[in-house]
């Protein structure tokens, strides 16, 4: 019976270590969806990567850890995740004074935080709640509309508007630190429109133009923490230009 | 009692009392007589310069002979009052006695320092003029416009004397070869060459200018007069970096010195905006964080390229709903490319695209041929995909296909390299390497020919950061993705944008864009002074004016020596000299703190040759010498012909200085007259009865 539990539990501790070593070790070059857990409603689109993660890769160059990574804002782990999707839909408890420390770092230090309001409503509690977050991460450059000649709107796609499941906001707002925005705020519910049960059904109604002009939205946003303000560069816009006429 | 005439009486009254009133205002005012001295023969301060040009030219026979012509013209001459002086970089009084030993031996010739030295030394006594014996060859470098001036607005004439008529040495030289301070890459430079000829009057030369032993240019030149003439060439570098040039002159027949027909120069082309060229087969965090460190460089102009989507990646929109843009393959490879000092090749792999030997031979003729520079990044895409091919030949590593996904530590191996290099002194560079964070992924690889390891993974050894020269280029491979880590993973992410810049420096050579230079000639003679400029600027590349900047000089001999540094006017330079007395190679050491905050660091060098000044320029400058006497009044012999009654020197004034005064109130008689006069009214007043 004792030997039965050390075997249980040494396969228990091989497990979990195979486990970190899947989900980190493999990063190398690859883009991580990594999605911050806190104390509130954190995980309202379980799902939404693996949709995100096929069609980055069937559409796209861009090579991907195909798990979700998870962190919690004390894990060392955040600092190995440049990309960091914030979701929820409703308040939640503030962040201590040392974790807005360790995010401001993360900012300060080139990372980029992606923000989606699933509750999709104005002055939601989880908008609030963020709002109040955003002030103290980055007094300096509050939140602004991010215009719709950014870079982040033709980072792949072109688009003419900012789009969503529901439409809340017709834009996006964003902290500029430097020449990028290192946090991008939708209250669209953009990653509700990958969202698909076991069956392949979508969860969350939407027009599907729409919903298709959602996806072509997160697939942006995440080429543009691939590539920064690359679209802005002065050799594409010729090319950008002919293409919008 | 008898009574004279009374009108005549109050007369001679009126008279003496005016006498006498007068004697008392003259005491009053107590009158001097001055006695001035008179002089009619001029004060005159002779130079005689002992440098050893004054032998080299002429000969020891040659130099005794114009020391008896002094002896003999000037102390027996009664025209004059002569005040002698030996000079060379230092102006000594000497008496005639001394003139007769004097030896040719002075290490250089500073004739402007000499007349500002003598104007201060006979500073409130009368000066009236200077008799200069000297060949002209001023090799202290400064400005003669400003002394020249002053003795002419004070009236003291120059006579220069050479040691004999330049005429007599038929020689070409190449005086001096002017080029701007700064000369950037593709900008049209002008170099303005002073050439000196003697003898050659009517004679077409012809003037070359070569960069290692290739003809660039050549002009011809006409000889209308003797003396100095200036031909200008206008070059336009191609290449940053140290760039030799030399001036030639063939050699002509019958010329004095055929050293001189030739001198070489080294231009430091500054690249004007380091352009680079970012080619990344793929978007992450990698091309993210790189991309976003370049961008922020003021220095660094960026093209870049990512390839967004693959040929076999399915996109359900049509092409015009994409940012795509064609990859031109052909106008970078084959055209554009040579327009860049930097290429970076991101996880790139040639054969998705139509990239033929051709343009990979390119490649190779862009870094080996054309000097430029060549970062490689793997991790994701292993470097042997490159093998077989020309760029196989530019990496300073043999790569594997095989690539490791595995965290690890970076051990760096040269941290005091200049792209490793983040803090001023060694232990505390060793300190934050220690703390750097994990990376991950690693290309498997091993060193190859020539190549040095900056950094390597901890337990694998594997290089990671490897550089290498090519050709005349410059190769750094980084055989991870995720460099990136830190800048994020680490307590301080400017140590990522510093360790990038830096890489960026070093591959392209560029000096403009470190925060620390200093600036020296590249070649001196020896006893020379060598002027130092250092620039210091912050991480932002504003100028900072209160830096701690420590200067270091090793020697030949390899003894170091702090070496003080001062501020400068120019906000953020500062400046230092350095006495050199050995020849050989120096070595410049500079570290620059902004309050304890390492600011940059530097090094230089240049050559002191064991050819002094005054050996280096064998004529006589006869131009200079006339110039002085011109501008000063003054007249201009060759020693033969000089005389001190053809000098026409003339006190500037007859009278001056007081010789001595006469105090005439002071004079005992002037009181007797007084007593007298006031004791004749007196009396004369009493016998008229007016008393």
């Amino acid at each position: 019976m004792k030997n039965k539990k050390l075997l249980f539990l040494l396969f228990t501790i091989h497990y979990s270590l195979f486990t970190i070593h899947c989900l980190y070790s493999q990063q190398g070059g690859k883009f991580v969806f990594t999605q911050l857990s806190y104390s509130g409603n954190w995980d309202t689109r379980p799902t939404a990567w693996d949709r995100i993660s096929e069609f980055l890769t069937i559409s796209t160059s861009v090579k991907s850890v195909q798990e979700r990574r998870i962190v919690t804002i004390p894990d060392e782990e955040l600092f190995w995740s440049p990309f960091l999707v914030i979701t929820g839909d409703s308040d939640f408890e503030k962040f201590s004074d040392d974790e807005i420390k360790i995010i401001v770092k993360y900012i300060q230090c080139g990372g980029m935080i992606f923000i989606d309001d699933s509750s999709g409503k104005k002055g939601s509690g989880f908008d609030k709640s963020i709002r109040d977050m955003v002030i103290k991460i980055s007094p300096d450059n509050p939140l602004e509309r991010i215009p719709a000649s950014d870079a982040m709107l033709k980072s792949f796609y072109l688009l003419q508007n900012i789009s969503g499941r529901v439409i809340t906001n017709r834009y996006l707002a964003g902290c500029k630190i430097g020449e990028r925005y290192s946090i991008i705020y939708s209250q669209n519910d953009l990653l509700g429109a990958w969202e698909k049960d076991n069956l392949g059904n979508y969860i969350y109604p939407c027009d599907e133009k729409q919903r298709w002009e959602a996806k072509k939205m997160t697939i942006n946003i995440i080429m543009y923490a691939l590539t920064g303000t690359y679209k802005s560069d002065a050799i594409h816009l010729p090319f950008i230009k002919s293409k919008l006429k | 009692m008898t009574k004279g005439n009374p009108c005549g009486m109050k007369k001679i009254s009126y008279l003496l009392r005016i006498t006498a009133f007068i004697l008392i205002i003259f005491l009053i005012i107590q009158p001097k007589k001055k006695i001035y001295r008179v002089r009619n023969t001029p004060t005159v301060a002779v130079l005689i310069d002992y440098s050893q040009s004054m032998q080299n030219i002429f000969g020891k026979n040659n130099f005794s002979k114009l020391k008896k012509k002094i002896i003999s013209e000037i102390p027996e001459s009664s025209k004059i009052n002569p005040v002698f002086f030996k000079f060379s970089e230092e102006l000594n009084n000497i008496s005639a006695d001394e003139i007769e030993k004097l030896t040719a031996k002075g290490l250089r010739t500073d004739i402007i320092g000499t007349l500002e030295k003598i104007n201060k030394e006979f500073l409130g006594k009368e000066l009236d003029a200077v008799i200069l014996f000297s060949d002209g060859n001023q090799n202290v470098e400064k400005s003669a416009d400003e002394v020249i001036k002053e003795f002419s607005e004070l009236d003291i004439p120059v006579i220069a004397v050479v040691p004999q008529t330049a005429l007599s040495q038929k020689n070409i030289s190449i005086k001096k070869i002017d080029v701007p301070d700064v000369v950037f890459r593709n900008v049209r430079v002008g170099l303005s060459v002073k050439i000196n000829t003697y003898g050659f009057v009517g004679k077409k030369i012809s003037v070359y200018l070569k960069s290692e032993n290739t003809v660039l240019q050549s002009k011809s030149l006409d000889i209308v007069n003797s003396g100095n003439t200036n031909v200008d060439f206008d070059i336009t570098p191609q290449i940053a970096g140290q760039i030799n040039y030399s001036i030639e002159i063939p050699t002509y027949s019958g010329e004095q010195n055929i050293y001189d027909n030739k001198k070489k120069f080294v231009l430091d082309v500054e690249p004007e905006k380091i352009r680079v060229l970012y080619l990344c087969g793929q978007p992450s965090f990698n091309y993210s964080f790189l991309r976003n460190t370049l961008k922020n460089d003021p220095n660094i102009e960026l093209v870049s390229f990512v390839i967004l989507r693959n040929p076999e990646n399915i996109v359900p929109v049509s092409d015009s709903e994409l940012s795509l843009i064609p990859f031109p393959v052909e106008d970078i490879f084959s055209k554009e490319i040579f327009n860049f000092d930097l290429l970076i090749l991101d996880n790139f792999n040639y054969s998705r695209f139509p990239i033929s030997y051709q343009h990979l031979t390119n490649i190779k003729n862009f870094i080996t041929v054309n000097g430029k520079s060549l970062l490689i990044i793997s991790g994701e895409i292993p470097l042997s995909v490159y093998q077989n091919t020309p760029v196989a030949e530019l990496l300073p590593v043999i790569p594997a296909p095989e690539i490791i996904s595995k965290k690890f530590r970076l051990i760096a191996l040269s941290g005091e390299h200049g792209i490793l290099k983040l803090a001023g002194d060694e232990s505390s560079n060793n300190y934050i390497w220690k703390g750097m964070p994990e990376l991950d992924s690693i290309n498997v690889s091993s060193i190859g020919e020539k190549s040095v390891v900056l950094a390597k993974g901890e337990k694998s050894n594997y290089p990671v950061i490897t550089i290498a020269e090519k050709g005349k280029g410059r190769v750094m491979c980084i055989t991870t993705s995720s460099l990136w880590r830190l800048a994020l993973g680490s307590e301080n992410p400017y140590n990522y944008v510093r360790i990038i810049g830096q890489s960026v420096k070093w591959l392209t050579n560029a000096a403009s864009i470190k925060q620390v230079v200093i600036f020296a000639k590249k070649s001196y003679n020896i006893n020379d002074t060598a002027s130092l400029k250092i620039h210091v600027k912050d991480e932002y590349f504003k100028p900072v004016s209160n830096a701690s900047v420590q200067l270091e000089v090793a020697s030949p001999d390899g003894l170091k020596e702090g070496i003080e540094v001062f501020p400068e006017m120019e906000s953020g330079e500062y400046g230092a000299s350095v006495e050199l007395h050995s020849s050989g190679e120096y070595k410049i050491y500079v570290i620059a703190y902004d309050k304890k905050r390492f600011l940059g660091s530097d090094k230089n060098s240049f050559t002191v040759f064991n050819v002094s000044r005054e050996s280096e320029d064998t004529n006589i400058n006869e131009q200079f010498m006339k110039e002085i006497a011109d501008k000063t009044a003054g007249k201009f012999f060759a020693v033969d012909n000089f005389n001190v009654e053809k000098s026409d020197i003339k006190p500037k004034i007859r009278k001056s200085d007081v010789l001595y005064e006469i105090n005439i109130w002071d004079k005992a008689p002037i009181y007797f007259i007084l007593i007298f006069l006031f004791a004749v009214e007196w009396f004369l007043r009493r016998k008229s009865g007016l008393l």
